[in-house]
C-alpha cells in the first residue's frame, strides 16, 4: 500500500520560500491563510551561529491528534496516507485547529478549515506536489515510504541526520526534515532555541 | 531570533463569542441536570425547569450559530449524521440534543417521567462534561489539563445553582457553598499540577499567570465567598457565579495558545 512522505533537506534549503509561493498559487490560498510558511531562526552567538530555514506545513501525521476531535469526520485519512478534510462537511467548530500540535491548520473565510494536503489533485494526475517541483535547490523529496527505491526513501536513507517536528507529541509525522544544521537538531520550539543559545 | 516568510495558524481560533458559548453550555447541562433531579423526584416544578432548560439549549446553540464561521454554511447537520463518539463536540452536540428533547415531553408532562429522567442524566451528564473534555484531549496545549475534565462540571452546576439562588430556589442554599468550595479545591489543584508538572505545563503556567493569573486567582476567591456569605443570598449566588465565568473563560481563552508557532 502507497504511503506518501515528503523530506525536507534543512542543509540545502535557502529560504527562498518558492514552495511558499507556488504553494498559494496552486491552492488558491487566501490572504491571511498559509499552507506552507518558512520559519528562519537564527541560533547563537557570532562566531557560533546557525541559521536554520525551516520550511513547515501539515505533517501528515501517522497518529494525526485532528482527526479523532473531528465532529462530523470531515477530517479523514486517506488510504495513502494524507490526511484531508472535506470542507462540505466540515462545520469549522475548531477542535481540529486546537488539536493539530503544529498550527498547520486555518479557517478559510469561506468558513471551513483548511490545510495542506500534499496536492492530492496532482498527484491524482501523476504529478508531484507543487512544493516540490518548484523548490530550485531540490531539497524537497516526495514519495511513497513503502517503496524502497522511492526519491524519499532514498533521501531518508542517504541522509547524517534525520528529525521530525515535536516527537514527544507521539503523532508518527510523514513530514522529515533532514541534515538540521544546528548541532542540537530542530530549533523546535523557543525552549531548545534559549537552550542552545545558553551552549554556545 | 525568528523570522518568517508566511505565518503558521498561531492565533486564537475560538474568538470572545465563544465564551458566552461556554457560559451558556454550563448552564443549559446545568439546568438539565436539575431537571433531571426534579423529573425523577416528580417535583412540582419539573415543568418549570424542563422549559428554562429547553431555553438555555437554544440560546447555547444560538450564541454558537452566531460566532460559528460556517453560519451560512448549514452544515451543523452533519453533527447528526456523522457517528464519530471520538469527538466531544459530537458527544456535546448529542447531549444537548438529548437534553432538548427529554425537557421537552417533561414539560408536556406526557410519557413515562422515569425515561425523561433517565435520558436527562445521559444528557446532562455528556452536556456537562464535554467543554472541560473538548479543551483537555488537546495535550498539545498544556493550559488544558486533564483536571478541566472534573473543573468543568463543578463550576457549570456553580453557575446554574447560583441562578436557581437568585430565583429563590429554595434547594440551590444548600448546595452553592460546597458546589463553589469544591470548585475553588479543583482549581487551586489545577493550578499547582500546571506549576509543578512536565516543562511544558510549567510554562503553560507562566503563560497564564502572566496573562491573566491575578485575575485567575480573583476568580478563585470569588468561588471561595459563599463560605463568608450566607446571610446575604443574592451576594452569595452573585459572587460565585462571576468566579466560576472568570475562571472557565481565562483558562479557555488563554489556553488557545501553543507554544509551537511564535
Amino acid at each position: 500500500m502507497t504511503r506518501y512522505a515528503m523530506s525536507i533537506d534543512l542543509s540545502a534549503c535557502v529560504g527562498c520560500s518558492a514552495c511558499s509561493v507556488a504553494c498559494t498559487m496552486e491552492n488558491d490560498v487566501p490572504v491571511g491563510n498559509h499552507r506552507l510558511w518558512i520559519r528562519n531562526t537564527t541560533v547563537g552567538t557570532f562566531p557560533n551561529l546557525t541559521v536554520e530555514f525551516r520550511p513547515e506545513q501539515c505533517l501528515h501525521c501517522e497518529n494525526p491528534p485532528c482527526v479523532p476531535v473531528c465532529p462530523t469526520g470531515c477530517c479523514y485519512v486517506t488510504d495513502d496516507g494524507i490526511v484531508d478534510i472535506d470542507e462540505h462537511q466540515c462545520i469549522a467548530c475548531g477542535a481540529c485547529i486546537a488539536a493539530c500540535p503544529y498550527d498547520a491548520r486555518s479557517m478559510h473565510p469561506d468558513g471551513y478549515v483548511t490545510k495542506c494536503n500534499f496536492c492530492r489533485h496532482r498527484l491524482e494526475e501523476g504529478k508531484l506536489p507543487a512544493c516540490v517541483e518548484t523548490c530550485p535547490t531540490l531539497c524537497r523529496s516526495f514519495g511513497d515510504l513503502d517503496d524502497p527505491n522511492s526519491a524519499v526513501s532514498i533521501a531518508i536513507r542517504e541522509a547524517d541526520r534525520v528529525d521530525v517536528l515535536r516527537p514527544e507529541q507521539g503523532t508518527g509525522p510523514n513530514l522529515y526534515y533532514l541534515n538540521a544544521p544546528s548541532s542540537f537538531g530542530l530549533t523546535s520550539n523557543i525552549w531548545d532555541v534559549k537552550h542552545e543559545e545558553g551552549a554556545h | 531570533m525568528v523570522e518568517w516568510y508566511g505565518l503558521p495558524w498561531s492565533q486564537h481560533f475560538w474568538h470572545w463569542p465563544t465564551l458566552f458559548h461556554f457560559a451558556f453550555v454550563a448552564l443549559a447541562g446545568g439546568m438539565a441536570f436539575v431537571t433531571m433531579v426534579a423529573t425523577l423526584r416528580d417535583h412540582p416544578r419539573k415543568r418549570t425547569y424542563a422549559l428554562i432548560t429547553m431555553g438555555l439549549i437554544v440560546l447555547d446553540l444560538f450564541t454558537l450559530w452566531v460566532e460559528s464561521p460556517a453560519r451560512w454554511r448549514f452544515t451543523h447537520v452533519w453533527l447528526f449524521l456523522a457517528f464519530t463518539p471520538t469527538s466531544p463536540i459530537w458527544i456535546g452536540a448529542w447531549g444537548l440534543i438529548t437534553s432538548m428533547v427529554a425537557s421537552f415531553f417533561v414539560w408536556l408532562d406526557r410519557g413515562p417521567r422515569q425515561v425523561w429522567g433517565a435520558l436527562l442524566v445521559i444528557g446532562s451528564s455528556l452536556a456537562l462534561v464535554y467543554p472541560g473534555l473538548a479543551l483537555s484531549v488537546n495535550v498539545n496545549r498544556p493550559i488544558w489539563s486533564m483536571i478541566l475534565i472534573v473543573l468543568f462540571p463543578l463550576t457549570g452546576m456553580v453557575t446554574v445553582t447560583a441562578l436557581a439562588m437568585l430565583f429563590k430556589q429554595a434547594w440551590a442554599k444548600a448546595f452553592i457553598t460546597p458546589l463553589s468550595l469544591a470548585s475553588a479545591g479543583i482549581g487551586v489543584l489545577y493550578l499547582w499540577g500546571l506549576a509543578t508538572g512536565v516543562p511544558e505545563a510549567q510554562q503553560g503556567f507562566a503563560y497564564l499567570w502572566s496573562h491573566g493569573g491575578p485575575l485567575f486567582l480573583v476568580g478563585l476567591a470569588l468561588l471561595v465567598a459563599p463560605a463568608f456569605l450566607r446571610r446575604t443570598p443574592l451576594l452569595a449566588a452573585l459572587v460565585p457565579f462571576v468566579g466560576a465565568t472568570v475562571v472557565r473563560s481565562l483558562i479557555v481563552e488563554i489556553g488557545q495558545h501553543q507554544f509551537f508557532g511564535f
